[in-house]
């Protein structure tokens, strides 16, 4: 059944590989079917979960002593991360089919989808690091495809590059960090570290943390944390659907999934290093997203954000949290994303006067896209972290780990990760309302759309929907202020939910941090006729380029090497030509008295090179000469030739090598 | 028990036999058989050989193997005779001296 499940997205590729250009829509109702199969069957194998894991695994190789094995491992966490990885990618499989209507590479879109769902199900599946590399790589890969769709535009094509070497920092990182484990464990199996690290004492100090380090390296590549995480707001170039994507199951998703299940051999130093990278990303993206113009990099710029909520939850020890966290995201992010793809959409029918991902551009779409409002306004509300929506009950579950994590470690700078986890909550909010303001707040600034703007159709809006649904709080608890006692966590939870005192209040300032970042973005963003080319002073710049990460990585990367290309190219030119011509200078100036050294070399040459080849010429031909009455043209003189030499060959290996 | 040397020697005999066919005969189809001699001389070693390896008869398995190689050799080695003879109009071995002149 999970072999089923997850090798169904290749058999797809296959398919849609060999028939999809008969159809008129290239196979995509081919591949919708295929994944709703999908969804029922991992649903139907998610009832079939008891407490008990099924594994299976079989030997792959064998190299002396190293026995590495293939298999996978479906637990609870699986089996929901199998549902959400179909059902997400469903709906925007559903959703592409209007986006893309129409695109001459619609083939080549569906079947990069399927490969890009079956790679993190395999992902997800696997039981041993090594198998999860060979999917993680794959994710990267498909990824760099997808985000390179339109690949004959220029910042697309950049942009994938970008995603794919950035990605591929962390995975080296990933991949020393599985040698390292395969090192100190000889244990590659995911579910049998835990026990490998109790038994586990040599060495311990040093190398123990490097592992564990480095085995984040991967999640800070995959899941786009600092430092790693500027190929996130440029994946936007490509289609929304796939952004959607990326943002929600596929992609970012498997480096929280991964920390996760390898937290437990990570040790308290590099949980703490865990907590602040993740404090950090969360921090520095958040403020990223206050200051965007595109309505798709606002989106992305708050993913990140909320990726780094999720670590931070993992570092905290609240790392059910940060699954719930991971799993609310996943709902009203795609659903975000799917909205803002069909805003997009509408504004592009209406009309080729202005960007139509320019948020500058937009303002009371509400009127004309009341329904895709209705869509958007739940997810966005979720993300801003208000009661009552998803986005609370695993944001607050989250914040209140990183303040118990405080107490419990104590110290003033224990103290920052609650804080700024706090204020990034007020700048999402913030940020949030910003992003809904602009888009469909206010009148429209673009007067070339007057008009001519109408909703989105009932295929986008439909998918859009069912999400929306998802980011109210009921389909994951009761207490629509208390997800710890939720189904969710009772499933995943392995510990009891800490009840912990400071529930209340952790929740409460969130919420009243929310409300005022909602509510000073709607005094800021009210008027429709807002001047927007605002001043731009430090802070503004320093937000917009996101803390001038790329052109540090220019300066601390690419200038260097261009520089050393520089240097390279000088010494070619000066030395290296300079030796070359200074010897030809020698040789065969005629002016110059001492240049006899070619003289030299000719007669060297006429009389001892010369004397040597013609003479292995002349001996050569004597040779043959004796020799050529051998050549009889019998061929069995030939053979009995060859037979007496190997009796001769044979009797000399009886007489001089020593019988065994 | 006969000792496993008359085996070997048997096998001696054989293939000195199929060599001296190989290399006196002027025929090609009995150049053909010699080979086939050497092939059975080679077997009948293997055989011989297994007699002190009962438990693990690896030698009968090679002597089966080198049953279906010679009949999978001496089909192509006939087609290989007959084409010859399309290009020289016999079967001499003599005659087949194109890369000599």
């Amino acid at each position: 059944m999970p072999l089923i499940i997850g090798l169904l997205p290749f058999l797809l590729l296959g398919v849609i590989a060999v028939v999809g250009k008969n159809f008129a829509d290239k196979g995509g109702k081919l591949a919708i079917g295929g994944l709703a199969l999908g969804v029922m069957l991992s649903s139907y194998q998610f009832t079939l979960l008891g407490e008990q894991a099924l594994i299976w695994e079989t030997s792959w190789l064998e190299v002396g002593e190293i026995n590495l094995t293939v298999g996978w491992q479906v637990d609870t966490l699986t089996g929901l991360m199998c549902v959400l990885i179909y059902g997400i990618s469903l709906l925007v499989f559903v959703f592409s089919l209007a986006y893309m209507k129409g695109d001459p590479y619609l083939v080549r879109y569906w079947m990069y989808l399927c490969l890009f769902v079956g790679a993190m199900l395999g992902i997800v599946l696997s039981n041993n690091l090594l198998q999860v590399f060979v999917f993680w790589e794959l994710v990267g890969f498909s990824s760099y495809l997808l985000i390179g769709f339109w690949f004959e535009k220029d910042a697309p094509a950049r942009a994938s590059q970008q995603a794919f070497l950035v990605n591929r920092v962390g995975d080296i990182g990933f991949l020393l960090g599985i040698f390292a484990t395969w090192l100190l464990f000889g244990e590659l199996n995911i579910s049998e570290l835990g026990s490998a690290k109790a038994s586990f004492d040599r060495m311990s100090e040093a190398w123990l943390p490097a592992c564990g380090v480095l085995l984040f390296l991967g999640c800070i590549g995959k899941s786009a944390q600092f430092p790693l995480q500027l190929w996130l707001p440029d994946a936007m170039e490509g289609p929304t659907p796939v952004s959607s994507l990326i943002h929600a199951a596929t992609m970012v998703a498997a480096g929280v999934y991964l920390l996760a299940r390898i937290s437990v051999i990570m040790t308290t130093e590099v949980l703490t290093v865990v907590a602040v990278v993740g404090t950090l990303t969360a921090f520095m993206a958040a403020i990223a997203a206050t200051v965007q113009w595109d309505i798709k990099r606002v989106l992305a710029y708050s993913t990140i954000s909320q990726l780094g909520y999720m670590v931070m939850g993992i570092g905290v020890g609240a790392y059910e949290m940060a699954l719930f966290h991971l799993f609310t995201h996943a709902f009203f992010k795609c659903a975000l994303f799917l909205a803002a793809g069909a805003v997009i959409h509408q504004l592009h029918a209406a009309g080729h006067e202005a960007d139509p991902q320019d948020l500058r551009n937009m303002g009371g779409l509400r009127q004309s896209m009341s329904r895709t409002f209705a869509c958007y306004l739940p997810p966005a509300l979720a993300l801003a972290g208000l009661p009552l929506l998803s986005g609370f009950l695993s944001k607050d579950g989250i914040l209140l780990g990183a303040v118990d994590w405080a107490e419990a470690n104590g110290g003033m700078l224990a103290w920052l990760v609650p804080m700024a986890g706090f204020i990034t909550a007020g700048l999402t909010a913030y940020y949030v309302g910003r992003h809904a303001w602009l888009i469909f707040g206010g009148k429209l600034r673009t007067p070339a759309w007057a008009g001519k703007i109408s909703d989105a159709p009932i295929i986008m809006l439909g998918p859009i929907f069912i999400l929306a649904v998802f980011s109210l709080w009921l389909p994951w608890s009761w207490n629509p202020l208390d997800g710890s006692s939720g189904w969710f966590i009772e499933l995943i939870g392995l510990s009891e939910p800490a009840h912990s005192d400071n529930h209340w209040w952790v929740g409460g300032v969130s919420v009243l941090l929310s409300l005022g970042g909602i509510a000073w973005a709607s005094l800021r963003f009210r008027q429709a006729a807002q001047k927007f080319d605002a001043p731009q002073n430090g802070f503004r710049q320093l937000a917009f380029t996101h803390f001038f990460q790329k052109e540090m990585y220019q300066y601390a990367f690419v200038k260097p090497v261009l520089w050393v290309k520089e240097i390279l190219a000088w010494f070619d030119r000066r030395i290296v030509d300079g030796v070359v011509n200074g010897i030809a200078f020698i040789t065969v100036n005629k002016h110059w008295p001492y240049s006899s050294l070619s003289l030299v070399a000719a007669r060297f040459d006429a009389v001892v090179i010369d004397g040597v080849v013609n003479g292995i010429a002349k001996s050569a031909a004597s040779m043959g000469r004796r020799l050529r009455h051998m050549q009889s043209g019998y061929l069995q003189a030939y053979l009995g030739i060859a037979i007496f030499v190997l009796l001769i060959i044979m009797l000399i290996f009886n007489l001089f090598l020593p019988n065994p | 028990m006969i000792p496993t040397s008359f085996f070997l020697m048997a096998g001696a005999v054989l293939m000195a036999i199929g060599c001296f066919l190989v290399l006196s005969r002027k025929n090609l189809i009995m150049a053909l058989m010699g080979i086939e001699l050497m092939l059975n001389a080679s077997n009948l070693n293997f055989v011989a050989f297994t007699r002190n390896d009962q438990a693990d008869l690896d030698g009968q398995m090679a002597g089966l193997f080198i049953m279906v190689l010679a009949a999978a050799e001496i089909t192509v080695a006939l087609a290989i005779v007959l084409a010859l003879y399309r290009k020289y109009q016999s079967v001499e071995l003599d005659d087949f001296d194109q890369l000599k002149h």
